[in-house]
């Protein structure tokens, strides 16, 4: 069973699927350009010093993927953070898998692997590990968020909670999903490897859910992550790109900042 | 003021990086933790993170397709005219740039979002724009004619002060010129760390001369608070500098000492080092050139200047100086360094925001007073006027004293 093997359990509307994609992707596409066409209408020069690649891919490592910084300023607060920073690599690494499968030709070993071979249950654990790791830091990331709100003075707009609200909705319709696939169709050997969904199969009783149902909830979970994509860049998510590439030009300009990168010295 | 919410605010000063942080920034509220200056004032808009958002509404929705699409402008008068005020009320300590998540350069970040206010005619506030004047007209903040510029080098040499005369520069050539920028050359009480300075370099052999009268102000406040002729008028004096065949410049003032080491390089190459002054004198320590051999017993604390420290990483330099002084206690105070509290004096705040500023210092004092040091010390002469002021606000007990005159009484004895 490939990944994409669940049309053989319930309908999909993938006509559907493809339409509500594209608009998601078009408005994410049309957000990116408008904040990449602000960013370039500043005149002032980006480096004023001769680029430093070395510093900036140090900084890279250390502050974007290992978020040092982050870490200096509370370690819940980074772990909260890395959980969805790592989850979301592990869902967009996937997330390209699943596009390339639908790319290369069926008889290349890298389709066997993922479809016949022992690929298949890489895809299956690392799809679970890193929905739960998004899950984990977004669910406390919006308790943590509700908790704070009113004694704190930052400016917490409803759209930023909203953004968290819309993620952890998705990573959960998400796991459902796998629940209710597995469920339907028990005795899958793979199941393990989806620890998360089968572990939430465990409380469905099989094929009790009707399909029909089935069909909405994944309706509804490729519509979401439609809104999310295109909510991206017009909400603070637009950090997600931008603070990885501003950290690493800054980086360049203040190399000799051995202060402010106190591990650099 | 006359602000018109259409007034478009040009992106000639930012760079695509500057703008690219007022989308990184995620309100995370980790600023508005360290801000000294919402600590004193607590108004939600002072705080950086909530700015950042302020201003990236307004920005974009003059600059690209939002711009575009809603015809309109959304962003009130009073909007506008708060977010200016705001961006001025900041001593750009740049304490935000160090505990940001998002390492999004705040300093930079301010400094060139006034200039881009200024260029649209919304900046500065009315006294600063007063002060920028006078600046410009007289090349001293405080209204004072050039031909007095000099003139205490006379008064040292009279009072006793001043142990030795001192050459002009121009008249005859040395390899470091002793730059004192306008409060010490004007304010009488801070002219007295020059005359320190001048005696231990003297003392140590230092070849040096004075530019006297023909001394110009750095201008780095116009920087500070966006003029935009900072660039030309800097030029002349990088001129002026690079003329005179000087190897080093020691200034005894921190915010001279940011424009001309940060500043200059930036806008014209500059053929001579640059030293403040404490540096200069924890050189001439290491070297033993200098020897600070009598007592003076007395607990102190140590304030980091934001220019010599968080700017330009001169933490350990003034702390090595201080800890040669024999007879000095030495205590920390809980925050220094990268997280020392601004005492409030920089950025152009205390011409906008006197009383503000005053809070900032007495906040700063009162953390000097836990440490039970007598005296809280600073290399920098307006960081020591403005916790002179704090410490009468506080009705504090503490007394603020500059390092250079710890220096001179281990040295001199006297
Ligand atoms: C590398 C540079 C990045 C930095 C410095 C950064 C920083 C931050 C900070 C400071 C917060 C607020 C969290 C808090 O208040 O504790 C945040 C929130 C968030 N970040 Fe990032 N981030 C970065 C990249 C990313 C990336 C690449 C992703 C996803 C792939 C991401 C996803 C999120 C999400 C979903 C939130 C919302 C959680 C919340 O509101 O607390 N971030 N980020
Ligand atoms: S610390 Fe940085 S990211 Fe956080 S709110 Fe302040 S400016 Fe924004
Ligand atoms: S530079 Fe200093 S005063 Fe200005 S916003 Fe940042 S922390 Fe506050």
């Amino acid at each position: 069973m490939s990944p994409f093997g669940t049309d053989l359990i319930y309908y999909k509307p993938w006509l559907y699927f493809v339409i509500i994609q594209t608009l998601g992707l078009t408005i994410f596409i049309i957000g990116m350009a408008d904040n990449l066409n602000f960013y370039f209408r500043g005149r002032a020069r980006s480096f004023r010093n001769s680029p430093g690649f070395a510093a900036m891919i140090k900084i890279f490592l250390h502050e974007v993927l290992l978020q040092r910084q982050l870490f200096t300023r509370g370690f819940f607060r980074w772990l909260n953070h890395i959980l969805i920073f790592w989850g979301f690599l592990g869902l967009l690494s996937l997330s390209a898998i699943g596009v390339l499968l639908k790319i290369v030709p069926g008889d290349a070993a890298f389709y066997q692997f993922f479809t016949a071979g022992s690929g298949y249950l890489y895809y299956k654990f690392v799809g679970d590990l890193a929905g739960l790791m998004v899950l984990a830091g977004a669910v406390s990331a919006l308790i943590g968020r509700l908790r704070a709100a009113p004694g704190s003075n930052i400016d917490t707009r409803f759209s930023d909670t909203a953004a968290l609200g819309i993620l952890v909705v998705l990573v959960l319709t998400g796991f459902m999903l796998e629940s209710l696939r597995l469920a339907a169709a028990p005795g899958d050997p793979a199941a393990q490897y989806s620890f998360v969904a089968n572990f939430m199969a465990g409380f469905i009783e099989g094929g009790q859910v009707p399909r029909f149902l089935m069909t909405a909830f994944w309706t509804f979970h490729a519509t979401l992550n439609a809104v999310f994509v295109a909510y991206l860049p017009f909400s603070k998510l637009a950090h997600v790109f931008a603070a990885p590439a501003e950290i690493v030009i800054n980086a360049s300009e203040e190399q000799l900042r051995g202060d402010l990168y106190g591990y650099l010295r | 003021m006359d602000t018109s919410a259409r007034q478009k605010i040009p992106l000639n000063s930012l760079s695509p990086r500057q703008l690219m942080e007022l989308d990184a920034c995620t309100r995370c509220g980790e600023c508005m933790k360290w801000c000294p200056i919402y600590a004193v004032d607590r108004s939600a808009d002072l705080i950086p993170g909530n700015r950042i958002a302020a201003l990236r509404k307004l920005l974009k929705s003059q600059h690209g397709i939002r711009a575009r699409l809603a015809a309109g402008n959304r962003i009130s008068k009073e909007e506008v005219e708060r977010l200016i005020e705001v961006l001025y009320e900041c001593t750009t300590c740049g304490q935000c740039h160090f505990v940001c998540p998002a390492r999004i350069d705040t300093v930079e970040l301010w400094e060139d979002l006034r200039e881009a206010v200024v260029e649209a005619g919304l900046g500065p506030l009315p006294d600063q724009a007063e002060y920028l004047r006078v600046l410009k007209k007289y090349e001293n903040p405080f209204k004072e004619p050039r031909e007095n510029r000099g003139i205490w080098v006379q008064r040292g040499l009279e009072q006793g002060t001043l142990y030795r005369d001192l050459p002009l520069i121009t008249e005859s050539p040395q390899p470091v010129l002793f730059y004192l920028g306008c409060t010490a050359s004007y304010n009488t009480e801070i002219n007295l760390v020059a005359q320190w300075v001048a005696n231990l370099m003297h003392y140590a052999g230092v070849r040096f001369g004075v530019l006297g009268n023909q001394e110009n102000c750095c201008r780095g406040k116009l920087r500070r608070m966006g003029d935009g002729d900072f660039a030309a008028k800097a030029a002349e004096n990088i001129d002026l500098l690079n003329s005179l065949g000087i190897d080093t410049l020691v200034t005894n003032c921190a915010g001279c000492f940011k424009t001309i080491f940060q500043d200059y390089p930036r806008i014209k190459k500059i053929n001579f080092k640059v030293y403040h002054a404490i540096e200069y004198v924890d050189m001439l320590i290491r070297e033993r050139r200098l020897q600070p051999v009598n007592l003076v017993p007395m607990k102190v604390t140590y304030h980091d200047p934001c220019h010599l420290g968080r700017h330009n990483g001169i933490y350990d330099a003034p702390r090595r100086v201080l800890q040669a002084v024999p007879g000095v206690e030495f205590v920390e105070m809980e925050r220094i360094r990268q997280n020392s509290r601004c005492c409030g004096m920089g950025g152009g705040l205390k011409m906008g925001f006197p009383e503000i500023q005053t809070l900032a210092s007495a906040e700063r004092i009162r953390e000097a007073e836990r440490t039970g040091a007598e005296a809280v010390v600073t290399p920098c002469p307006t960081c020591f006027l403005g916790l002179q002021a704090g410490a009468a606000r506080a009705e504090s007990d503490i007394s603020a004293r500059h390092l250079m005159e710890l220096v001179n009484i281990s040295v001199f004895g006297r």
